[in-house]
């Protein structure tokens, strides 16, 4: 593949979405809608084909037939020029690149086709079909851009059709709300990531990727230390974007009110693309990170709290997109909690697979809600698996990814993180690694527990559907069980890729039990490098310790499995009356909603009581008086003696304007005079 | 001085032009068919002409062609501005059903 191709990538799900877009518009006016074939074919083979191109970028890369290159680059126009600054659009395909294009496109693709099966139905199936191809796009852009505003211009994108995509049943209130909340929780992290940016430029005068990397590899220390304050300041006003965009503490509410839009969606978007992206990002910046312990400490606590809430949240939810939402929240933060402790190659690593398996596990819920028709309610679902038996067959590869039983992928990268989170890198003055490690794995028992109970609830306990709906189950088409088949294949085998197993077959130079570490260290390494050297953990450590980690992380997945297993095999205690919500009470209620309390009581409402305090002071106060005192002068005025001018006859009038026009003249004549 | 010589002088083709302005004017003000109205303004209009011309004659230069020039675009626009006057008149008689300028005082309200 030739660097000269790089454009097409995203422009051909550009083209896709720009032709759906239009086919939905045209046959917006008939009753039937723009003919389904064409919209299908056109929104699934965009993405295919651009997945087909990124398989050749990597291959590329790779050195598969001919050299390999570090990266592929392509600048295709001058965005902006100004003093001391010269941006190109680039597009850039590096190692780090091609690992989140590979995934983003092909699941991508598989989830366009389950929505041709999901979405088929629906009314705005175009105008759906053209969104997701936007948001290829857009994902597409923020993952090749080769600087900042490129990225950035992405991931704005991808904010735009989240937001489009949680309303897209917009004539229902609360789920156009959701959007809103969304896309507001967004702004507060675009900021963050804005000034970020602005404080990178003024350190390192750049804003491109490979010159910000180069800065912070090559700078001595003095130049550093004298920065120092601006570097974390960069770093965690960049985090602040991440957190937005990966739903962490303190901006991660919006998540799982963005569960309003359709299944595809929240599979697409909301677990396996787009919530990856801050994740990507601090690996893409991993060498200015790594220059501050302070911003690392952030990073990692917040994904240490983050992955906690996140769990036990999980754990107390009705409804099941709902459960699963907490859940890629809880393995959000798993994700930055390895960020923090410097493993950035573990980051992305749990990225991969989670990628996998979290759209596993949407897409097998979506076929259940498709066929309970819009059931989501896991108190009125249990006993499927005869039923539905490719939807169990898939979530049931899912829940053995999530839960970390061996083998299946997110043994391999949960079993990583907790490796890491004992080693310790974390720089907070004293060694926190027991007490990190113990955190980690604790939640890691909770993802069995929850994990345990959605499929339980789902698939394992006596049914509690409805037996009106029971006797109409849908069935799962064809185009939504190759997604759904190909992704649990994937959830059991991604793991593998860690240690290079399909790559060895093929005969990859680059292997051993750490392909893709190696894959990586291009990009990522040099940080991690700098972390290690500083910690004084050496790697020999983590080989001794690795397989104590592995036991623990597996006893610790099994016995929570049991639990979840033991505790609602037998459905939950409470039978729902009909019609009521799904969302939780009690404690669970106050654990899942207490930051949107804490939001309302720290944010919104102090912002009310300026709002009102404005008005009672600018509004009525002081424009109040201002104005009364204008409209009484102007009053007296008027009712005196404009008023009887104003009322005169028409002739009266000419001739006072004749009066007015010689007096002006005669003023003027003397005035020369 | 002969009769016509004194006539030509500059001073009293400005005299005529005044006398003609106030005339028009006064018609303007004081008579209350709106026909007549409008006709003391052309009187009016057409008298600044007048003066236009005169000055014409006694200014030099480029004042001088501006003093015939003006009148020439002052005619062209007056016979539109005729043409929409009387537009104006006719639609406001149609709507009172009287000539009377006296009651067109609709700004009252």
């Amino acid at each position: 593949m030739d660097s000269t191709l790089l454009w097409l990538i995203p422009a051909l799900p550009l083209f896709g979405a720009i032709l759906n877009g239009s086919l939905s518009l045209a046959g917006s006016k008939d009753g039937y809608g723009p003919p389904r074939g064409i919209v299908a074919t056109f929104a699934v083979l965009m993405p295919a084909i651009s997945f087909a191109l990124s398989i050749a970028a990597a291959a590329r890369l790779g050195g598969f037939g001919g050299e390999a290159a570090p990266a592929l680059r392509q600048d295709l126009f001058t965005w902006f020029a100004g003093d001391g600054l010269n941006l190109s659009f680039g597009l850039s395909i590096d190692r780090l690149s091609s690992l989140m294009l590979l995934f983003v496109t092909g699941i991508g693709t598989l989830i366009h086709l389950y929505s041709v099966g999901y979405m088929g139905e629906d009314r705005g199936f175009a105008r759906f079909m053209s969104y997701m191809n936007l948001f290829m796009t857009a994902m597409i852009i923020l993952v090749m851009g080769s600087s900042l505003p490129v990225t950035f211009l992405g991931w704005e994108g991808v904010g735009l059709c989240s937001y489009l995509l949680i309303g897209f049943w917009h004539k229902t209130p609360e789920y156009a709300d959701a959007a809103r909340k969304a896309f507001i929780y967004n702004r507060v992290g675009d900021l963050g990531f804005l000034l970020g940016a602005f404080a990178l430029f003024q350190i390192t005068g750049s804003l491109d990727y490979a010159a910000i990397s180069e800065w912070f590899r090559t700078a001595d220390a003095s130049a550093l230390a004298s920065s120092h304050g601006l570097i974390t300041a960069a770093c965690i006003l960049i985090f602040l974007g991440c957190a937005g965009k990966s739903a962490q503490i303190p901006l991660q509410a919006w998540l799982p009110d963005a569960m309003a839009g359709p299944t595809p969606v929240s599979a697409l978007i909301h677990a396996a693309t787009m919530v990856t992206a801050g994740v990507y990002l601090v690996a893409r910046l991993s060498d200015a990170f790594v220059c501050s312990p302070e911003a690392m400490a952030v990073v990692f606590v917040i994904g240490c709290a983050t992955a906690v809430w996140g769990a036990v949240a999980g754990l107390v939810q009705n409804d099941v997109k709902k459960a699963l939402a907490y859940s890629t929240v809880s393995q959000l933060g798993f994700m930055f909690m390895a960020a923090g402790c410097g493993a950035f190659d573990v980051a992305l690593f749990h990225v991969f697979t989670h990628a996998f398996f979290k759209a596993a596990l949407f897409l097998s819920a979506g076929a259940v809600i498709h066929g309970l028709h819009h059931e989501q309610d896991m108190r009125r679902m249990g006993g499927l698996r005869k039923n539905l038996p490719i939807a169990y067959l898939a979530m049931f590869y899912g829940w053995w990814a999530i839960t970390g039983l061996p083998f299946a992928a997110g043994f391999f990268s949960k079993d990583l993180i907790l490796e890491h989170a004992f080693a310790g890198h974390v720089h907070l003055g004293f060694n926190i690694a027991p007490l990190v490690g113990a955190i980690a794995l604790v939640t890691a028992g909770l993802t069995a527990v929850y994990m345990t109970r959605v499929i339980t609830l789902v698939f394992w306990s006596p049914s509690r559907v409805d037996p009106e709906v029971k006797a109409h189950i849908h069935g799962t088409p064809i185009t939504m069980a190759i997604p759904l088949l190909v992704l649990g294949v994937g959830s059991l085998i991604a793991g593998f890729v860690w240690v290079g197993l399909p790559m060895g077959w093929m005969g990859v130079p680059e292997n051993g039990m750490a392909f893709l570490a190696n894959w990586l260290s291009p990009v990522v390494g040099p940080a991690q490098e700098v972390l290690a050297k500083a910690s004084g953990v050496e790697h020999g450590d983590h080989n001794a310790m690795a397989w104590t980690v592995a036991g623990l992380g597996t006893l610790i997945a099994a016995f929570g499995s049991f639990l979840g297993w033991w505790i609602w095999r037998k459905g939950p205690k409470t039978v729902p009356a009909a019609g009521t919500s799904t969302a939780p009470t009690g404690f669970g209620g106050g654990w899942t909603f207490g930051f949107d309390t804490a939001a309302s009581w720290l944010v919104v409402k102090p912002i009310m009581i300026v709002a009102y305090g404005l008005y009672w002071v600018v509004e009525l106060a002081i424009l109040g008086v201002a104005g009364w005192l204008v409209s009484a002068g102007s009053r007296a005025l008027g009712d005196g003696y404009a008023l009887a001018l104003q009322r005169s006859r028409l002739r009266t009038s000419l001739a006072l304007a004749m009066l007015g026009l010689a007096a002006a003249i005669a003023a003027l004549l003397f005035a020369v005079k | 001085m002969a009769t016509e010589t004194i006539l030509m002088t500059p001073a009293a083709v400005q005299v005529l032009a005044a006398m003609l302005f106030g005339i028009g004017l006064t018609t303007a003000v004081i008579r209350r068919n709106i026909f007549v109205v409008l006709m003391g303004v052309e009187l009016m209009l057409n008298a600044v002409n007048l003066s236009f011309i005169g000055f014409s004659r006694t200014l030099a230069g480029d004042a001088s062609l501006l003093g015939q020039l003006a009148p020439l675009f002052t005619i062209a626009i007056a016979a539109a501005e005729a043409c929409v006057g009387l537009a104006m008149v006719i639609l406001l008689v149609r709507g009172k059903d009287t000539i009377d300028a006296d009651a067109f005082s609709a700004m009252k309200e």
